[in-house]
């Protein structure tokens, strides 16, 4: 396996076999050993001293289901701590089959040039310029990419927002059909690409030969017995399948959970009009999609591809953060409006979360109404004119909640909250305020947990444990590249036999248990090192003084709890 | 007494009778449990099927409070 080592200084490009401290290593494991590792905690993350690190799964590239997952390091500009950014799409499968364990990126051009990095199917890659490309917005981007270089890539890129190295800035991936509206959307990894000068990565998809295996038997039949779990829970099997990840809306309505107008209510009025029944009935008869593959290898296909009344093409995939970012927290309830919202963060590449909370915060503050979809739509608009409303949006929340003098900012660490409001979903509070990622939904998210009994979702007791153990086990599955929604096919006993099949080891479950605590102690550590104290593991101040209806609970979680949530 | 009940996701499509989002209405014993809805509606009580009432989880052994609305979905995990 290979490092395909990028210096964007003197843009000399170098493959390196992979250095013996990073050997076996992959996905999120791989980013965050090397970011801790590399990269100055105290470095500027759109200075020349931060990296930015592109790692397949330790179990991507193989003919293993659902393995089509990317995970991107740095430093993020949006958290100032360590961030892996997680994205399907099919870099990740294309990557790990020529043997590129990553791509690392650093230093900065002296000039404010652009450049494409292309890796071709040998693997060779080669910095292009890329000035002609300046200022494009993403779908229109990859059409070009599409024109000048086939087909047969996938491609990552950021849009205008990341070339201005806004907070909230995403990393865009092409999707299986070669539309940029996969996101690596969290904590503002597109500014550092931008700062880098690499307006995109077009990576050749021809190699079809899967990775080397150590044990191809053996490999062979657990592969069988997972993508046999995975379709036979009913989540990732029949939910997911037919309503997309949409399926959580009713659920986390009905338990009270869903912050919306700005995290000042539990339940949307009008969920119902945006959940993942609406959606699906909308799509289907319009002639748009459902059951729609997004990712290399998937068999869950929960993406979708949303069309508007003449069946014309809007936007893919609209999952359930952006309903709630850019529909309840805006407290919009038109699903058009809402995949336009979509398309336009796609395409200008900004976070769908980042960019609803921050709206929903200026509604808050009296500076929109709530449900004005259009006027939403036009202070879009804005971050890609690069004028001063538009970089304040695109700062992201807390500098819009700042700016305003609003104090009702559902963020930890600079990150928003999703679409768990840890006042109906205590465990959440946990997860948010500890998660080294800042606030994350995907870190450690205890919905499942709350609603298969395993725990009251309204009572503080045992949530620090839950969130602890759902953490590192999340680190595990982003380590291998695993999409999140097989986590409850994902044993231990079978994670450990493709592992040891796959490299031709003898790890047992709990090897492997230590390995993914080991990455939240490396994120930890960095985070340390680049200034957080346990201050930082708290939430804002009003979800522990404003009551949250229907429930009328505040987090109970204390301070003292959620500092024992890591002490190894 | 009629309990209020609406199916979500696929329990939607696979149930007859309930006419989303509406939501169908049922006819059962004052002292009628969980489980016992959940027999009529031919859904496994041992299966993934979280009921809600008032916002509120409630067990297969817990008895339906009267003129109740009841929310009926499968287990949904996040991420």
């Amino acid at each position: 396996m290979k490092f395909i080592k990028v210096d964007m200084t003197t843009q000399d490009v170098t493959i390196i076999e992979v250095p013996e401290k990073f050997t076996g290593f992959g996905g999120r494991e791989l980013t965050s050993h090397f970011i801790n590792d590399q990269v100055p905690p105290d470095c500027n993350p759109v200075g020349a001293d931060n990296k930015l690190i592109l790692a397949p799964g330790i179990l991507s590239g193989t003919s293993l289901v659902n393995t089509g997952r990317l995970s991107i390091g740095a430093k993020s500009p949006l958290t100032g701590g360590i961030k892996e950014s997680n994205v399907g799409g099919t870099i990740a499968h294309h990557l790990a089959r020529m043997n590129v364990a990553a791509v690392t990126i650093e230093g900065q051009p002296r000039d404010d040039r652009l450049f494409i990095l292309r890796i071709d199917e040998n693997g060779k890659a080669t910095l292009i310029d890329a000035s002609g490309y300046k200022g494009l917005r993403t779908y229109r981007l990859v059409a070009k990419l599409t024109e000048r270089y086939g087909r047969k890539n996938g491609i990552l890129c950021i849009g205008p927002a990341g070339e201005s190295l806004m907070n909230i800035a995403s990393i865009q991936a092409s999707d299986t059909d070669g539309r940029p509206c996969r996101a690596a959307g969290r904590g503002g990894l597109g500014a550092v690409m931008g700062a880098k000068g690499i307006k995109a990565i077009v990576v050749d998809a021809q190699k079809k030969k899967p990775v080397t295996l150590a044990d191809p038997e053996n490999f062979k039949e657990s592969a069988k017995k997972f993508a046999s779990a995975i379709r036979a829970v009913p989540f990732s099997g029949k939910a997911l399948p037919a309503f997309g990840t949409a399926a959580l809306m009713g659920p986390v309505n009905s338990l009270g959970a869903f912050p919306c107008y700005n995290a000042t209510q539990g339940v949307f009025e009008n969920w119902e009009k945006i959940g993942g029944e609406a959606l699906a009935a909308r799509i289907q008869e319009r002639g748009g999609k459902t059951l729609h593959s997004g990712c290399s290898q998937c068999i869950i296909n929960c993406s979708n591809e949303y069309v508007d009344e003449t069946g014309a093409y809007v936007t893919s995939s609209l999952e359930y953060e952006t309903l709630w970012a850019a529909g309840g927290m805006c407290g919009i309830d038109d699903l058009d409006v809402i995949a336009r919202m979509d398309y336009l963060c796609d395409d200008i590449g900004v976070d769908t979360i980042s960019t609803g909370v921050a709206i929903a915060i200026m509604m808050d503050a009296g500076r929109l109404k709530f449900g004005d979809g259009e006027a939403a739509l036009g202070l879009m608009e804005e971050i890609n004119r690069g004028s001063k409303s538009g970089h304040l949006l695109g700062s992201g929340p807390v500098a819009v909640g700042k700016h305003l003098g609003h104090s009702r900012v559902a963020a930890c660490k600079g990150q928003s909250i999703a679409a768990y409001d840890p006042r109906g979903i205590q465990g959440m509070a946990v997860t948010y305020a500890t998660c080294p990622m800042g606030a994350d939904h995907t870190a450690g998210n205890l919905i499942g947990e709350s609603l298969s009994g395993k725990i009251d979702p309204l009572v503080s007791e045992g949530q620090v444990a839950l969130s602890r153990n759902k953490q590192l086990a999340v680190a595990g599955i982003d380590a291998l590249g695993l999409c999140l929604f097989t986590a409850a096919a994902a044993s231990g006993d079978i994670l450990a036999r493709l592992v040891n099949a796959k490299l031709g080891t003898s790890l047992t479950p709990q090897d492997l248990e230590n390995r993914w605590r080991r990455i939240v102690e490396v994120e930890l550590e960095f985070n340390r090192k680049a200034g957080f104290t346990r201050k930082d593991d708290r939430l804002p101040d009003f979800f522990y003084r404003e009551p949250l209806p229907p429930h009328n609970k505040v987090v109970q979680i204390t301070g003292d709890a959620l500092d024992r949530t890591f002490d190894f | 007494m009629d309990i209020h009940v609406k199916l979500l996701g696929f329990l939607s499509q696979q149930a007859t009778g309930e006419d989303h989002p509406t939501g169908m209405i049922v006819d059962l014993p004052q002292d009628a449990t969980v489980s016992d809805l959940l027999d009529y509606l031919n859904i496994d009580s041992a299966g993934d099927s979280v009921v809600i009432s008032a916002g509120r989880i409630i067990r297969p052994q817990d008895r339906l409070p009267e003129n109740s609305r009841i929310t009926i979905f499968p287990v949904v995990h996040g991420g």
